[in-house]
């Protein structure tokens, strides 16, 4: 059945008259339902630690957890944690999931599809009066049910008293006072989950009904304490007018992201080095072991080199995903995502797209994976799509190097034209968000109603879960696209193998000749040599066929067949382009020693007049690196995050096609000007 | 009186929101239904506003300027007798 006619079916059962009671001799699967901002995420990292895998919901990208919980008996359970959503009859994707899933037509990918044994509703203590209702909902469902009532702590904290029996005889089934936070009730929950029962009444259907139902639930077994104090309220109230002011707000937001994206930078630079010492090292190690050939090349330059390029990308993943579920834990982000909604509404962009967008100026990995906070399909979609406009690290050798190049005599100049590379993109990323907003992507912007949370300190251990989460699955699905790709990026770089220039023999040939009388004249013969080998071995390799062949495509734009063949390698990964053309020009690797970027500044076209890098070339390529989708991985990650590879071929045809016409316009402006 | 023409601080009662139904329900769904009491936190956009939910329970839920414009706000009835 596909998923259509799954929430066809689903939601046609809602409606429906109870269905006969399904009893199950002992619970095996559990069903985690909840209101966003229950805890329910919490509960779930109580119950199942790192015991989860997490995948998807078939024909959705909605995240599935799926965890195992340890019984007192040692036996153990399965917990599906189901999206959070305020009611079961919305007409959202995330309710129409949880219908789905209650019904028995849908189950996370990998399991079997039928209802769950049981389901566990978890209610906010501090909010159980609107809790009741979609546990009334839940109830309906005729599933074995038991109810978690979550931050008890809190509660009682604000003088709230709940009478456990008057609730357990209300509702006609279990209930458990817990605390995600502190582990208060989580084994008594673990203890009642498997003996879960089906509720002695059915609660009325209609939204009346049911709303009365709830009331009176909850003023038979609630109370406060009548000296309880509203201390906290006036503190929130404190902190929301100066988080969502229109001035003093945006100041705040930009300090906090500033601190974040400062901790990302300093910190995960650390291990960053790590991995490539520790990879450059184990390549090394094969290089020394193994003996010349395909096999060695294959190990060390392919698949060792290509494991680096996914594991590099971790730490600032892992970092990126724990401050900001730290942040998010606050309550903080709820009121940031307004903030910003004044600021992106206008191009169909939601508040919620800046932490994203703001990441993908590190880089747009972790800056789209970060989108799934975004409730709307479509905003979120605009978003990945927009996403790689938003310069990343990964450019700037290339601004550096086109801005030395601009300009070599004024910094001030080469900084204006940096911080315009900047602008540019983020300009072309907004007007083509509005674009799609107005063309495929069309349909109204929702404006924002966001329950905000209370304020209160972050959760640790939830917050390593959720990089744990997002780590490994970095790793599974984009890990494993990112290396086979750099594998055969490796080889069309690395064959044919060809025999070295004449010119190279004969330094050699010097150099051995005087290798005994003059050793340091020897050694850098022997250095120009291997720099006229590895100059020559690029040029023919597959890499540098495709150059030759292609250069018609880029001449336009000012390029000739060494630039594009820097160009094109970089469509794997833009950082390439500096050593990639360090080696075909000067046939070094170190792109930002100074002798190298001399030879470069210096290196001429076929013609033997013409500089490789005339003004209005390298205007042309700044322009182009700029708005070009140059990123393998950041493709693999796109397809992954919105549904398939229709989005990240669109992705990658638009912003070539922005590029490459940008590109022409700033080389012909550029020759026009004088800029030869 | 709609929710955003109320004052800082000022309680009412919601009368009914004249919103799209599906707009309606999500409002509904998180707590802002008919006869539900609201004080207003924060004029402006986002508009603030704390839901009452009984025994010193609330909530506060954060609306976009053209949502509060449709939320329509009678006088604070007192809560309901326990």
């Amino acid at each position: 059945m596909s998923f259509t006619e799954a929430t066809a079916a689903a939601t046609s059962a809602s409606k429906n008259d109870p269905e006969p009671p399904h009893n199950a001799p002992g619970a095996q699967r559990i069903a985690l339902l909840g209101n966003p901002n229950t805890g329910k995420t919490t509960i779930f990292n109580r119950l199942s630690g790192l015991r989860h895998k997490t995948s998807n919901f078939p024909g959705t990208t909605q995240e599935a957890r799926v965890g195992v919980v340890t019984l007192v008996d040692k036996t153990s359970i399965e917990l599906f944690d189901l999206p959070g959503v305020y009611s079961l009859e919305l007409d959202q994707i995330e309710a129409a999931i949880c219908r789905a899933v209650l019904a028995g037509e849908l189950a996370p990918r990998g399991e079997s599809v039928e209802a769950p044994d049981a389901v566990c509703v978890v209610v906010d203590a501090t909010n159980l009066s609107r809790g009741l209702m979609f546990v009334g909902e839940a109830l309906r469902r005729r599933l074995p049910t038991i109810v978690a009532v979550n931050m008890i702590d809190v509660g009682r904290q604000r003088g709230l008293s709940i009478d456990v029996g008057a609730l357990k005889e209300s509702l006609g089934c279990d209930v458990v006072l817990c605390s995600g936070r502190t582990g208060e009730g989580i084994e008594e929950l673990k203890r009642l989950l498997p003996a879960a029962r089906i509720a002695t009444s059915t609660p009325p259907g209609e939204d009346a009904g049911l709303s009365q139902w709830a009331e009176g639930i909850f003023s038979k077994a609630a109370s406060v304490a009548p000296d309880a104090a509203e201390d906290a309220d006036s503190f929130t109230d404190r902190l929301d007018r100066a988080f969502t002011h229109p001035v003093l707000g945006i100041l705040l937001f930009a300090a906090i992201m500033t601190g974040l994206f400062w901790s990302i930078f300093s910190l995960a630079t650390y291990p960053m080095e790590w991995i490539d010492g520790l990879f450059a090292g184990l390549g090394g190690l094969i290089e020394r072991a193994l003996p010349e050939g395909i096999v060695r090349d294959l190990l060390s330059e392919g698949v060792v080199a290509g494991i680096a390029g996914v594991l590099v990308f971790l730490p600032q993943i892992c970092l990126l995903f724990f401050l900001i579920s730290l942040l998010e834990d606050t309550g903080y982000l709820a009121r940031a995502a307004f903030v910003m909604d004044r600021v992106l509404r206008p191009f169909g962009l939601p508040g919620h797209a800046f932490v994203p967008l703001l990441s993908s100026h590190a880089c747009a990995l972790p800056g789209i994976m970060a989108t799934r906070a975004i409730p709307d399909r479509r905003e979120r979609l605009t978003t990945i799509l927009v996403a790689p406009f938003m310069t990343c690290s990964a450019r700037l050798p290339v601004y550096v190097l086109m801005t030395s190049l601009l300009f070599p005599h004024s910094a001030m100049l080469a900084a204006l034209a940096f911080v315009g590379a900047y602008a540019l993109g983020i300009a072309a990323g907004v007007l083509s968000a509005l674009l799609a907003r107005r063309t495929i992507l069309r349909g109204k912007s929702r404006p924002m109603a966001l329950e905000l949370p209370s304020y209160r300190a972050p959760n640790l251990f939830n917050a390593l879960v959720m990089t744990w989460d997002r780590g490994w699955v970095f790793l599974r699905k984009a890990g494993t696209v990112i290396l086979a790709l750099s594998i055969v990026l490796w080889w069309l770089g690395a064959y044919p193998k060809v025999d070295a220039p004449a010119q190279a023999v004969e330094l050699r040939e010097r150099a051995a000749a005087v290798a005994s009388m003059e050793p340091e004249t020897s050694e850098e013969l022997d250095a120009m040599a291997d720099r006229l080998e590895s100059s020559h071995a690029s040029a023919n390799s597959f890499m540098g066929r495709i150059g030759r062949t292609a250069e018609p495509i880029f001449s336009p734009l000012g390029y000739d067949w060494r630039l594009t063949i820097g160009v094109m390698a970089s469509f794997a990964a833009r950082e390439v382009f500096v050593s990639t053309m360090a080696v075909v020009l000067s046939g070094e690797e170190d792109g930002e020693d100074d002798g190298v970027l001399a030879s470069m500044k210096g290196a001429r076209r076929d013609d033997g007049s013409t500089l490789v890098f005339t003004a209005a070339t390298s205007w042309s390529l700044l322009v182009f690196y700029v708005l070009a989708m140059q990123c393998l991985p950041t493709l693999a990650v796109t397809a992954k995050e919105a549904g398939g590879w229709r989005w990240a071929i669109l992705q990658l045809v638009w912003m070539t096609a922005i590029a490459y016409g940008a590109a022409f316009i700033a080389y012909r402006v550029a020759l026009a000007m004088g800029s030869s | 009186m709609s929710l955003s023409a109320m004052k800082l601080g000022q309680g009412g009662t919601i009368l009914r929101t004249e919103l799209p139904e599906d707009e309606k329900a999500l409002l509904r769904a998180m707590g802002m239904r008919d006869n539900a009491r609201v004080v207003l936190c924060r004029l402006g956009e986002p508009c603030i506003v704390r839901v009452m939910g009984g025994c010193g329970c609330s909530f506060r839920i954060g609306l976009a300027r053209p949502l509060a414009d449709k939320v329509m706000i009678g006088p604070l009835l007192p809560a309901a007798p326990r």
